[in-house]
């Protein structure tokens, strides 16, 4: 939970397309993608404000 | 007298995480990333279906910049708490289930998505495991040929909720996937 009075940062990520045609290993495929961008995304924000403050020190 | 207790938590609960959302919201200071397309598509009215963790729910409400939403909340009476709180956002909700593949609990997305609304849903829950994202997203988006936003939120300054508050987002079957993103 964010504290009052703090910065917050929203990420969108590129989209995750799925086609109508998608078998189950297509599926299967876009799922992990999905995992995997959200994952990278929400570490891209943990990490946004704490390089941004150690910049500011150096 | 449980019964009584109950409708009052229901009543008040969701009453009050409005307010604290709505607070932290005015108080808080922010920035948007890669928000250009994301802006873009939802203005020429193109429909998508919005995905974060459950973990990071709390402020989702203002990742949307529009009306006209339906997210897919869990039958479990947390669901109802976010249900309701999610409602004075002016975010509808539909309750079900998007994990292990039961197509069954995407129904009302699904029927949210035909009439034109947009849709969210968290991959990860409500049973977790945490980061671990369940095949409901990736059906429904097959089927509706959406795309799927996945979006992220991070604070400056945040404080991890101990075990209880965090039951209402969950850590129940957990292994793996969690480590692979920092709490």
């Amino acid at each position: 939970m964010p504290y009052p009075f703090s910065k917050g940062v929203f990420i969108a990520g590129e989209p995750v397309i799925a086609g109508k045609e998608a078998g189950p290993a297509e599926l299967e495929k876009k799922r992990l993608e999905l995992e995997t961008r959200l994952n990278e995304l929400t570490q891209r924000a943990d990490r946004f404000f704490a390089e941004r403050h150690s910049k500011d020190e150096g | 007298m449980k019964k009584i207790l109950d409708k009052i938590t229901l009543a008040v609960v969701p009453f009050l995480a409005h307010l604290l959302i709505r607070f932290l919201f005015l108080t808080m200071r922010f920035t948007y990333i890669n928000f250009d397309s994301y802006r873009k598509m939802l203005e020429e009215g193109r429909q998508i279906i919005l995905a974060f963790w459950h973990g990071r729910l709390l402020m989702m409400p203002y990742s949307y910049p529009k009306k006209g939403i339906t997210v897919l909340v869990s039958q479990s009476r947390d669901g109802e708490l976010i249900a309701r709180t999610v409602k004075r956002f002016g975010i509808e909700s539909v309750r079900g289930s998007s994990t292990r593949g039961k197509f069954g609990g995407l129904k009302g997305l699904f029927k949210a998505i035909k009439s034109g609304r947009d849709a969210a849903i968290t991959p990860d829950g409500p049973l977790g495991p945490l980061r671990c994202a369940q095949t409901g997203a990736v059906q429904i988006a097959a089927r509706t040929n959406l795309p799927i936003i996945p979006m992220a939120f991070g604070a400056s300054k945040k404080k991890l909720l101990d075990h209880g508050t965090r039951s209402l987002c969950l850590t129940r079957f957990q292994k793996g996937c969690l480590s692979q993103a920092s709490r």
